[in-house]
């Protein structure tokens, strides 16, 4: 091969004529990006490493080197096989005595030397950098040994991308564009997709499918990774790999490509509807995501618009015309098959909706409020997260999903809406994974009995499986009151208000479960180990309130009327989210608006609970302690029982 | 020797080209004619080994043409858009057909330097569309081919230079019996040149023929008989075409000049003239007899 390439070096010399400009840049940007930079640390006054997060290659001008290493290689790539899409240079080289196996090959090799020599260079500058100088504070060997294969893998991992896709279309602007929708396309359609099943399947959990592993899934987000080193070196193994795939299918392509199809987009009339009806159906995606919290309608509307923009769009690059409206066929052939596909999902034809495991098969099932805690189980443990395995608790977990299924999601104006997640671990390995938004004041009947259940209280406080020996101290933090930090740090009394506590916390109903506007603050367990948990005080917590009594804190953790300076009631119908500023203008008008000092209404309100937004009321409490005021919504026909 | 034989061709489900065969003698000069939109540049570039046709051979010198870079190397093709790399000098140019084509010739590429007068030195983007034509000639006749493929080559040369890259051309062919292929939808344009010719019309070659045969054995004969034209003499001749001028008689006659002259002056015609027929004469009476009307062919 390298006789072939000195034999024609006028070939050679051609192409580093025209783009060896390329290389140059590369060059100089990897030297302007680290060695530069890298110069300028040792020569600073401050500390070594100041600026950059951790240490590595990567976190150097990461931005330049990510820019170069994804822009210039398909650049380059495009002009190496300009020829192949202009109709002249195309007939001209390939009049010439030289094999397409000779041209390709000439073509890859010079490529490569003008891509990989920049980032050998840079390499052995950075090598002689560190033998000479103390970087350590910065990066290691093993960090450039970590960069060099990164840059390599990645420049070669484009380069073959786009030289595979230039053998396929006729023309260098789409060859670079669809480079880039090629890479991103198994991210991009990936999301797409849990977003349609989430439009169509009601307990869908897009939330666990899509995380941060759908980066994985293309080259170009998966990048990001390099800044802090998270991406493992064996997938510069397999972005390699399929670098050197692509260099042998793009050579198989072009041994069989049709030389008078330069000029058209796709150079393979196989190819040609794949690109058509792909290109349609993810404009189609696009066009619903755009519309996704709008009504059905606005979806649909979605769908169709954007669907048709994508045909549109896809006849109009394949005929190189914009003047394609006569080609509606395809289109309607797409709509029929579409609607079937997506009328089969809207009935559930696989009775995904309906699939409750049999009770039976469940070997446990976890419950929480997302799928956050339900992947990271190792990291610290939210309330309530955890795994159910009591047959009760299944069976009530089952009925409760049940009644989600029954009941459909809850209207916008539902009391305590909340996102529930479960999934059911099945005995096979089998995993069902669901996730709602469900109001809880219409499914009171199949959540009371988990909500009381003692292995439900485990997940909710974690504190109950705590043993009082293992606790260092206790902290109350509690606002409004002068001492907002009360610490306890005596062995017996810690281990007689756990005891209480304990007790209290069993014995919770279903209806006490939420704070109410009165109790504020929470109890902070330090274990010795470091790890802290944290109850709500409740004033429902008779057994801790009798203790507080006996220990005479109860006045300073315990928010009563008289911590209230006032209360100050509001006509607030409309934006929440100015309500804060609308309470600081609330004195100078006196309509709607009502200060509440009898002691007993401020214990009215105390009592009420402050987690229904259902009223078109707001009330905001003022603290004598010159802590910030809270506000809360409450329903008109409390209001007027306190102001009447 | 150049054979093609049973060339099929389409481009997108469009048949282009129809089973073509016909074949080109070593140190013979070939104009394919036809009208727009024929099929000639396919065909050309089939024969240049750019294109892959569907069925069919297509060979030089016993040996397929397609990937074949001994048979390449010793053809050169010249579109009719002509391609040079961009900021090239005719230096350049050169320097890259030496590399390429192994025949290449230094001291024939000097002294066609003195012939077209350029100047090697600057960029051949700067050159007029015409001197870049006699560009892609000079770097063509340097590399030595034994197959020239020309598409269209005389557009845009002025008569003076095209009467100069004729001159080569043929040279070439004398010398050293280079083949040459021509297309062009002008006959006018190849006829002094071409002693082949082949007609493409919608894909098919209608016609093929020996310039020379055709010449030979054509003739327009215009004569007047003191009486009245003998009846006997038009039995004895091959007449294609009658026309009476007053009391001559305009003659299309097939046949040797000697043969024809000889029957005629047997009758003592008072006036007798024996003219050869421009090639687009015999065309039209060639193949008005096949059906067609050659102006709707070749322009």
């Amino acid at each position: 091969m390298l006789k072939t390439s000195s034999f024609k070096k006028e070939v050679t010399k051609q192409n580093f004529r025209s783009v060896g400009w390329i290389g140059i840049v590369y060059l100089a940007g990897l030297l302007f990006a680290l060695p530069l930079k890298l110069m300028m640390e040792v020569s600073s006054d401050r500390p070594l490493g100041e600026y950059f997060y951790q240490r590595g290659l990567f976190q150097v001008n990461f931005e330049i080197q990510q820019l170069l290493m994804i822009v210039l290689p398909v650049l380059l790539a495009v002009f190496l096989f300009r020829y192949l899409h202009m109709k002249e240079s195309s007939d001209f080289i390939h009049s010439l005595p030289l094999k397409r196996k000779e041209l390709y090959h000439i073509n890859i090799w010079n490529g490569l030397v003008i891509l990989v020599s920049p980032i050998l260079i840079t390499t052995l500058i950075i090598a002689i950098i560190t033998v000479s100088y103390d970087l350590s504070g910065i990066y290691e060997w093993s960090d450039l040994w970590y960069w060099a294969g990164g840059t390599l893998s990645y420049t070669l991992l484009l380069f073959f991308s786009t030289v595979f896709v230039g053998m396929l279309t006729g023309m260098s602007a789409v060859q670079g564009v669809l480079t880039y929708i090629m890479l991103l396309f198994p991210a991009g359609i990936t999301v797409l997709f849990y977003f349609v099943l989430d439009q169509f399947l009601y307990g869908f959990s897009t939330n666990y499918y899509m995380d941060s592993s759908i980066e994985m899934l293309s080259p170009l987000s998966d990048s990001l990774n390099l800044f802090n080193g998270s991406l493992p070196a064996i997938r510069f193994i397999i972005y390699t790999s399929i670098a050197v795939f692509f260099y042998g299918l793009a050579w198989v392509i072009y041994k069989h490509r049709k030389l008078e199809m330069a000029g058209q987009a796709i150079v393979y009339n196989g190819l040609r509807p794949l690109f058509k009806y792909g290109l349609t159906f993810c404009m189609m995606l696009v066009g619903g995501l755009y519309f996704q919290s709008q009504p059905a309608g606005w979806v649909i509307f979605g769908y169709v618009v954007g669907s048709l923009v994508g045909y549109t769009v896809a006849e109009m690059v394949l005929q190189k015309t914009w003047r394609v409206f006569g080609k509606w066929k395809g289109y309607l052939g797409f709509s029929v098959v579409t609607f079937l596909v997506f009328f089969m999902l809207e009935i559930d034809v696989t009775g995904y909706e309906k699939a409750i495991p049999e009770a039976g098969n469940v070997e446990r099932v976890f419950i929480g409020e997302g799928s956050y805690t339900y992947k990271n189980k190792n990291e610290m443990m939210m309330s309530e997260a955890g795994y159910l395995t009591s047959a009760e608790n299944i069976e009530a977990i089952r009925n409760l999903h049940q009644q989600i299924v029954e009941t459909g999601p809850p209207d916008d104006h539902a009391n305590r809406k909340r996102n529930i997640f479960l999934a059911y671990e099945e005995k096979d390995q089998g995993s069902v994974i669901r996730e709602y938004i469900i109001s809880e004041d219409q499914l009171q009947s199949a959540l009371k009995p988990i909500y009381e259940s003692e292995e439900y209280k485990q997940l909710k406080y974690p504190v109950l499986h705590v043993d009082s020996e293992d606790i260092e101290n206790i902290r109350f933090y509690v606002p409004g009151k002068e001492d907002e930090n009360i610490v306890i740090t005596n062995a017996e009394k810690i281990a007689s208000l756990v005891k209480q506590l304990k007790q209290d916390l069993d014995e919770e109903t279903f209806d006490k479960r939420y704070p109410l506007i009165g109790d504020q603050g929470e109890i902070s367990f330090s274990l010795s180990d470091g790890t802290e948990f944290h109850v709500p005080i409740k004033r429902s917590y008779d057994r801790f309130n009798d203790w507080l009594q006996e220990q005479q804190m109860y006045e300073d953790i315990i928010l009563t009327a008289d911590d209230i300076s006032k209360a100050v009631i509001m006509y607030g119908e409309g934006d929440e989210g100015t309500i804060y500023n609308r309470f600081e203008k609330a004195a100078a008008s006196s309509d709607h608006v009502w200060t509440i000092t009898d002691p007993e209404k401020v214990e009215m309100l105390l009592n009420r609970s402050g987690n229904d937004n259902q009223g078109s009321y707001f009330v905001a409490l003022y603290y004598k302690g010159g802590y910030p005021e809270m506000i809360y919504s409450v329903p008109e026909d409390f209001v007027s029982r306190i102001i009447k | 020797m150049i054979e093609l034989r049973g060339v099929e061709k389409s481009f997108q489900n469009q048949r282009v080209l129809n089973d073509i065969t016909l074949q080109i003698k070593t140190g013979s000069i070939y104009g394919l004619l036809g009208s727009n939109g024929a099929g000639k540049t396919t065909l050309l570039k089939i024969m240049a080994g750019i294109l892959k046709q569907e069925e069919g051979s297509v060979q030089m010198k016993e040996a397929p043409v397609y990937e074949n870079n001994e048979v390449k190397n010793k053809m050169v093709f010249i579109p009719d858009r002509l391609y040079f790399f961009s900021h090239y000098t005719i230096e350049q140019m050169a320097k890259f057909y030496q590399n390429i084509y192994s025949g290449w010739d230094q001291s024939r590429f000097e002294e066609l330097k003195d012939i077209f007068g350029l100047d090697i030195k600057k960029k051949v983007s700067q050159f007029s569309k015409g001197m870049q034509r006699q560009v892609a000639f000079w770097l063509a006749l340097s590399a030595m081919p034994d197959i020239m493929i020309l598409d269209e080559p005389f557009d845009g040369l002025d008569p003076v230079v095209r009467k100069k890259v004729k001159n080569l051309l043929i040279r070439d062919v004398a010398e050293r019996q280079m083949t040459i292929v021509i297309s062009s939808h002008n006959l006018r344009e190849v006829e002094d040149i071409c002693d082949y010719v082949g007609i493409l019309h919608n894909g098919d070659i209608l016609l093929e023929k020996d310039l020379d045969d055709l010449k030979a054995d054509i003739h327009k004969v215009q004569a007047a008989f003191r009486n009245h034209v003998p009846a006997k003499l038009k039995q004895e001749l091959t007449l294609l075409h009658e026309e009476k001028r007053g009391s001559v008689r305009l003659w299309i006659v097939r046949g040797s000049e000697e043969v024809i002259t000889e029957k005629v002056e047997a009758y003592s015609p008072v006036v007798f003239d024996l003219l050869p027929l421009t090639l687009e004469e015999i065309f039209i009476y060639e193949m008005g007899g096949v059906g067609y009307n050659v102006e709707n062919i070749l322009v």
